[in-house]
């Protein structure tokens, strides 16, 4: 079966080459025969590195540890629900992954767009396969997840205990989902430069295939934040790790990108730039897969060294020179469209938009090449943290925070200055209200003020657009109110949808906010024994110690009470696991909307007295919560609508005449 | 994200491996409050090795970071200043002990960098809609007519539907 699945990678690298050379030959002569096999052999492409994928998790699964991929990451003792992650656990299994969800998604493109975006669709077909054909070069020649050993070992090493969890078997496949996702906007965006075809067709096209990875690579980022929080055991969900930037970053260029389009929808203006943002988000993506993978920067999540690294940067500056240089010389053919009427218009607020998040994009990423910059001028290794981020993309999160609410409030092409008093009126003034509130309370914290405020004009300004329409609605049908809102969230999904993302932003600054308040306590307590711990008393109730087959365990088990009222038994426990020399906290956390009570077992002594590390961590629910609101409202606005299957229909009645093989006259 | 300390304990029994890991530095009664640690700690972090740089206030390897904690806390005591003991730290251990890059000569250009690449977008933001505003009728005519030969059936047809059905406001 091993063998089987080599011989598929050695076909699919042969496949996807075909694929490009066909697709760009037959755009090129007009072949409706050569195009059709190129996107053939796309489908081909999919079906031999499912192949592929299936024999490794095979061999996986029957503990074929001839495979060194299979030693490596996987052993006798691990349930099945690990052996299946594992194909993702380690590095050449996670590329084959990664390549497996490329092939998918350009399978899924082409299987969908047979009969629509002709004019696009080969070169769409060709930047796809040519993606794929690097990824199979990477899988042969550099990290060959099929590598055998010249001997069996009677057993594995197992999968890295850290990933031993539930979340950690979602939570990188999301994140691949969502950065391998975004090279199909990508693929739209080079194939309208390269047919010349420059109107919105790319738009439209791309709009939902950014969706979907958008909200993959957002969910993934917060599920990750999620698995850091219970399993890492340092009290917080996002650390600024260069590889948690390395996804935020083409997450935080696809929401500009998501935003900008429909200036260009509308206005038909900012053409070069969405360009070049859908170039941006999928060049992040791969300059993040080469940043994890090459170990440049160290960071928790790295994986073992490999002679990848020059693979992905001959890759990341080729596909940059060609596709910055293509956009280069198609600059003549995209001059605006349309001239701003006013600058107190919501396409003014989108560009600010763009402008904060590429701000943030750049703060993210300077912090996170600086450490290399610093290296190579001064000779000195310094430490870019958590701090340096925190200082630097705060502000700019609030100014976000800020548009988010106030983006909404203007209509586009001109809001008047009385409309403007209008709709602005009430948010500002139960923001400054709020802000009057809690300053009364005695909050002092600007930044935690600053955000509360802009928290409830958020809130406020979205709620009263919600409420507007939703009245308006009620007074042209005979609709009652919920029937009427629900009506008017599915009529403009686009609109609705986005705006629950925007209540999904405010959901998870009020947590985000939580943290300045968070308290911390480090202490040792004798068995029997309790203390105060903020509100709460906590009473060190007993110690135990057991042996597993991979791993030994100690676990205290603790009393939580609050003003005598009893509320649960917290057990954190500590790890250590003899094959990977390495200890891990499960820490063990009661947790309420208000706050969460975090225990951390640091350690324990013989006479059994054990040292504990508790964070109070307020508002944190509401991260975990604004995740959820996040999803729902990208999901919303990304389900298709009946305009969408009008579209279609439309697409599909004209592309007729495109399928018909013939000379047409070549568009410059 | 999290140290993932070497605990020498691999070859004793767990019960017993524990015991010497933790005793030293149980000393509850620290005149410097568990705030001003944490805010010395923060500014700091861990260089275990084992794991990537967490900070100094968070990790709870046992080898490296409390202890070091603790030491925080004993220095304080002693009456050195917050600047001490951080220089302590760095003396020690190198300028990558700081979390953060110091604000001085060449790393003074990380700070500096996102706050100039701020102003030189809302510079650019600015000149962009001055422009738009300022273009005048014949300009955008001319833009449009060059790409007016492209799909012009799917275009009014898509408008039409846009009309017909708004999505967007």
């Amino acid at each position: 079966m091993i063998d089987i699945g080599y011989f598929a990678l050695c076909l699919a690298l042969l496949a996807s080459g075909y694929g490009v050379i066909a697709s760009a030959v037959g755009a090129r002569r007009r072949q409706l025969g050569l195009v059709r096999s190129g996107e053939n052999a796309v489908l081909a492409t999919c079906a031999l590195l499912t192949i592929a994928v299936v024999a490794l998790w095979q061999a996986l699964l029957f503990h074929d540890f001839q495979v060194e991929y299979v030693a490596e990451n996987s052993n006798r003792s691990m349930p099945l629900f690990y052996l299946v992650t594992a194909l993702w656990g380690g590095q050449n299994g996670s590329l084959l992954f990664w390549g497996w969800i490329l092939s998918l998604y350009s399978a899924s493109v082409v299987a969908l767009y047979r009969q629509r975006y002709r004019e696009l669709m080969p070169y769409v077909v060709a930047t796809l396969a040519f993606t794929s054909f690097f990824f199979c070069i990477v899988h042969l020649f550099a990290a060959d997840p099929f590598q055998q050993l010249s001997f069996t070992p009677p057993d594995g090493r197992g999968l890295n205990p850290i990933l031993q969890h539930p979340v950690m078997a979602i939570h990188p496949p999301l994140l691949y989902l969502g950065m391998v996702g975004m090279v199909v906007p990508f693929a739209f965006a080079i194939a309208a430069l390269l047919s010349g075809k420059l109107d919105t067709t790319w738009l439209r096209a791309s709009r939902r295939w950014t969706l979907i990875p958008w909200t993959f690579l957002g969910f993934g980022l917060l599920l990750g934040g999620k698995w850091a929080y219970v399993e890492l055991g340092w009290g917080g969900y996002w650390a600024w790790d260069p590889v948690e930037n390395s996804s935020l970053m083409p997450w935080l260029v696809a929401t500009a990108f998501l935003h900008s389009i429909m200036i260009q929808e509308r206005k038909g203006m900012l053409k070069v730039w969405n360009l070049a943002l859908a170039i941006l988000t999928y060049e992040l993506c791969i300059f993040g897969t080469f940043m994890t993978r090459s170990g440049i920067i160290s960071s928790v999540h790295a994986f073992a060294q490999s002679n990848i690294g020059p693979f992905f940067a001959t890759f990341l500056i080729f596909s940059l020179v060609f596709s910055f240089g293509l956009l280069w010389l198609r600059l003549p053919l995209l001059k605006a469209d349309n001239r701003l009427e006013s600058f107190a218009s919501r396409e003014t607020a989108f560009l600010l938009n763009n402008w904060v998040l590429l701000g943030m994009l750049f703060a993210v990423f300077w912090g996170t090449v600086f450490p290399l910059v610093s290296e190579a001028f001064t000779g000195e290794q310094i430490t870019v943290g958590a701090p340096f981020f925190n200082q630097v993309n705060i502000p700019i999160g609030l100014v976000l925070l800020l548009l988010t609410g106030a983006g909404p409030l203007f209509a586009w092409r001109r809001t008047s200055n009385e409309s403007l008093r209008k709709n602005f009126t009430t948010p500002v003034t139960a923001g400054l209200i709020f802000v009057g509130i809690l300053f009364a309370l005695g909050l002092r914290d600007l930044y935690a003020l600053l955000s509360f405020g802009l928290c409830a004009f958020v809130t406020i300004a979205l709620g009263t657009e919600f409420h507007h329409g939703t009245r308006a609605r009620m007074r042209s049908t005979s609709e009652n109110y919920p029937m009427a809102l629900y009506r008017l969230c599915a009529k403009s999904r686009r609109r609705y949808g986005g705006y629950l993302t925007h209540l999904a932003l405010v959901l998870l600054f009020v947590g985000f906010t939580g943290k300045a308040f968070t308290q911390e306590f480090e202490f040792v307590l004798e068995k029997g024994t309790s203390r105060q711990v903020g509100n709460y008393q906590l009473s060190f109730e007993s110690l135990a110690f057991a042996e597993a087959s991979n791993h030994s365990t100690t676990a205290a088990a603790l009393g939580l009470h609050r003003d005598g009222e009893f509320l649960g038994t917290l057990l954190p426990e500590r790890r250590y696991y003899p094959a990977f020399d390495q200890g891990t906290t499960e820490v063990s956390i009661y947790s309420t909307l208000r706050e969460d009570f975090y225990v951390i077992l640091v350690g324990s002594a013989a006479d059994h007295s054990a040292k504990f590390k508790v964070y109070i961590n307020p508002l944190i629910n509401f991260v975990w919560l604004g995740s959820i609101v996040f999803v729902l409202g990208a999901l919303w606005a990304m389900w298709p609508t009946p305009r969408d299957r009008r579209l279609a229909r439309v697409d599909r009645a004209s592309a007729v005449g495109l399928l018909v093989p013939r000379k047409r006259p070549h568009h410059a | 994200m999290v140290c993932w300390c070497r605990e020498n304990v691999r070859t004793m029994p767990s019960a017993l491996l524990l015991t010497t890991l933790l005793l030293l530095g149980f000393s509850p009664a620290q005149a410097a409050t568990r705030e001003e640690i944490k805010s010395v700690a923060e500014e700091l972090v861990c260089l275990c090795g084992n794991c990537s740089r967490e900070s100094l206030a968070t990790c709870v390897c046992t080898d490296f970071a409390v202890p070091e904690r603790e030491a925080i806390g004993s220095a304080l005591d002693q009456g050195q200043t917050r600047q001490q003991v951080i220089d302590g730290y760095i003396a020690r251990f190198g300028s990558m002990g700081l979390a953060s890059p110091p604000s001085e000569g060449f790393n003074l250009l990380a700070w500096i960098a996102p706050g100039a690449a701020l102003l030189f977008g809302i510079a650019l933001v600015r000149t962009l809609l001055v422009n738009w505003k300022g273009r005048d009728n014949d300009e955008v005519a001319q833009a449009r007519s060059a790409r007016a030969d492209r799909s012009q059936y799917q275009d009014r047809l898509r408008r039409e539907l846009d009309q017909f059905d708004d999505d967007d406001k």
